[in-house]
């Protein structure tokens, strides 16, 4: 890959050209990187585009794909689990079980499961479930 | 390791309950009978054995909500058949006694059972009410 890098003048805006042939997981990294800090670069089926953490409910991990929840979207992303995770760390996301990160910011109300499990329901009405080992860091987070 | 401490700390308190059960049962029923050497390895045995199906039956993924219940009813049986048979076999229990002695047991698995949950719905709540003062704090 052939990197050009161009000295700009302070009034001109500062612009990243990336000249690809199909949109690769280091692409979609870069692009990450670049755009946002706290985005995720996410595709449907006919486009990809770039989602705010903001607007992100929840992440899951299904069958070594990675699959970003919006309020009434589903989206996939190339990123695996533990990328999306340090991309995400900064703001309101924590991991709840081995396949999950919810933003926590998004969560209406929780309820026990039994077993040490809890249930989180979020704003949009969906139920994720908040495994026993990661229950302490929930704590944690909300000063208990 | 944390899980087998966790066994070990187990097995540590139901000794001692199962010591001092024994203790009171033995001032209360037999005054003038002594403990033979024999309580020394039948008593840490049928600790063991009290905490031998929480070990079988430990799972390492999250079980559903149905899974979780047949867990706790398996649970349930293992413990009573396993404990049941013991204290049977060193003739602390006669056959007559099972009737009382199994619902003595369902008390104290639903008693632990109920303080679990009270315990899960207590933390619940308090997370509720940290996400209620946030989300106040956001509308203001």
């Amino acid at each position: 890959m052939k990197i050009i890098i161009e000295n700009i003048t302070p009034d001109e805006e500062e612009t990243c050209i990336l000249r690809v042939r199909s949109l690769t997981d280091n692409a979609v990294k870069a692009i990450n990187l670049l755009k946002c800090p706290n985005s995720l670069t996410v595709f449907s089926e006919t486009e990809s585009f770039i989602l705010d953490s903001n607007d992100v409910y929840y992440v899951e991990s299904v069958d070594l794909k990675t699959f970003v929840y919006a309020k009434e979207k589903v989206y996939q992303s190339r990123l695996k689990l533990y990328e999306a995770e340090e991309i995400l760390s900064s703001g309101d996301f924590l991991r709840v079980s081995k396949q999950t990160l919810v933003n926590v910011a998004k969560i209406k109300s929780v309820s026990p499961a039994g077993g040490g499990r809890f249930i989180a329901e979020l704003d949009n009405g969906e139920k994720v479930v908040i495994s026993r080992a990661y229950v302490p860091a929930l704590k944690r987070r909300f000063g208990i | 390791m944390k899980k087998l401490k966790w066994y070990f700390l187990a097995f540590c308190v139901i000794n001692t309950f199962i010591t001092l059960f024994v203790a009171a049962v033995m001032y209360i029923y037999f005054p003038g009978e002594n403990i033979t050497p024999d309580y020394l390895w039948k008593i840490p045995l049928l600790s063991f054995c009290s905490v031998l199906p929480a070990m079988v039956l430990f799972s390492k993924k999250d079980p559903s909500r149905r899974e979780f219940i047949m867990r706790r009813i398996l649970h349930f049986v293992f413990t009573v058949a396993v404990v049941v048979g013991l204290l049977l076999i060193y003739g602390w229990l006669e056959t007559r006694q099972l009737p009382f002695f199994i619902t003595f047991f369902m008390l104290v698995f639903c008693t632990t059972t109920y303080i679990g949950f009270r315990d899960e719905k207590k933390l619940a709540d308090k997370i509720n009410e940290k996400i209620k003062e946030k989300n106040a704090s956001h509308d203001t």
